[in-house]
């Protein structure tokens, strides 16, 4: 009997929808795919499948899927929700960690100005790169996290917090990295012109605190490519404001950020169902 | 009404992966789901389907797609609690 493998396709931003490389990468797998294509079709589509490849839902989506062993996400984060169950996790961990950091730097480079101190939050794959880019181009930069390697530990926030002039923000999102990004453990102990780039998470800033920041301090700017929700309404507080940048979710995209995931989707899906 | 609001509270307390721009507990029925809660349209999927398993009923699908406000989310548990 064949395997049953949903494919999760709702997204339909033009840079970061699932190309159709990979959709016929999953179709010709052997495996019996149901290709979810629209929000209302998920909760059905998912019910009793074996694997799911797609970007990460809400957990409530297959909390009840006793059928599940396998979810391969599109991305390089995995919701805490997805931990320590009954089924594996994989993701695009590290494929696409230079891209991501190579857009942030882009960022950083604009700017920075001399004698600026570059904090970077969170020392994973996309972090490191960005401290090595900052290095490399002998670039004031710190570090804090959790990591060992890192200049600070969370203990010394307020210190780091202080001193830097730019912030970029490379932290997974789970419930202690929230408790970051509160104005009393963020915002008050910025610079009123710190620059804050935020290529993790839209959900890491309550956005009352980011949008009142920025209001009251016009010197500050935030760049960000992530935004709660995705893709950001028209409308959206963020929006008038002057100091900020938004782009959509694109920075860690590339044709050859998608082939190496495709090469490893293709190495996963010959493996299941055996 | 407020029995209706504590399920809708629970469900979001126990929710994973669902965040909103409010803590649960400040949540009122006048709140937009979209402005004032922040919720993407998965997570507002998410809450209907939760609220279907909770009260162990079929609710059709399209009544949670014109959902606005809080108070839209509890008239539809009101409606199917009783």
């Amino acid at each position: 009997m064949k395997t049953k493998l949903a494919l999760i396709d709702i997204n339909k931003n033009e840079v970061s929808r699932i190309p159709k490389s990979i959709i016929t990468a999953v179709k010709s797998s052997g495996h019996q795919v149901i290709h979810i294509e629209n929000i209302n079709e998920l909760m059905k589509g998912l019910k009793d499948v074996d694997y799911i490849v797609g970007y990460s839902i809400p957990y409530t989506y297959i909390k009840r899927n006793k059928n599940l062993k396998e979810v391969f996400l599109l991305s390089s984060q995995v919701p805490e929700s997805f931990l320590n169950k009954d089924f594996k996790v994989e993701s695009i961990k590290g494929l696409n960690a230079k891209t991501v950091a190579n857009y942030a730097f882009k960022w950083i480079e604009e700017l920075t100005l001399p004698n600026f101190k570059i904090g970077v939050i969170g020392l994973g794959s996309i972090g490191k790169e960005v401290v090595t880019l900052c290095s490399d181009k002998k670039l004031n930069v710190m570090s804090i996290s959790r990591n060992s390697e890192a200049d600070y530990r969370y203990d010394q926030y307020t210190e780091f917090l202080n001193q830097v002039d730019i912030i970029c923000i490379c932290t997974t999102l789970n419930q202690e990295t929230k408790e970051l990004f509160t104005k009393e453990r963020f915002f008050y102990h910025l610079k009123k012109d710190c620059r804050i780039i935020n290529i993790a998470r839209g959900e890491l800033f309550h956005e009352t605190d980011l949008v009142s920041f920025l209001s009251e301090s016009k010197k500050a700017v935030y760049y960000t490519d992530v935004t709660y929700p995705e893709p950001y309404p028209e409308d959206g507080a963020l929006r008038k404001l002057s100091n900020i940048k938004i782009t959509p979710h694109i920075a860690g995209f590339s044709d050859e950020v998608w082939a190496a995931v495709e090469k490893k989707l293709t190495e996963a899906l010959s493996q299941w169902g055996e | 009404m407020s029995q209706a609001l504590d399920l809708l509270k629970n469900i979001l307390k126990e929710a994973e992966d669902i965040y909103l721009r409010v803590a649960v507990d400040e949540i009122k029925p006048e709140h937009n789901l979209i402005d004032d809660l922040g919720l993407d349209s998965l997570g507002r999927v998410s809450i209907f389907h939760e609220i279907s398993f909770e009260l162990d009923k079929e609710i059709p699908e399209e009544k949670g797609v014109k959902w606005q406000t809080v108070k839209d989310v509890l008239d539809l548990i009101d409606e199917y609690e009783n």
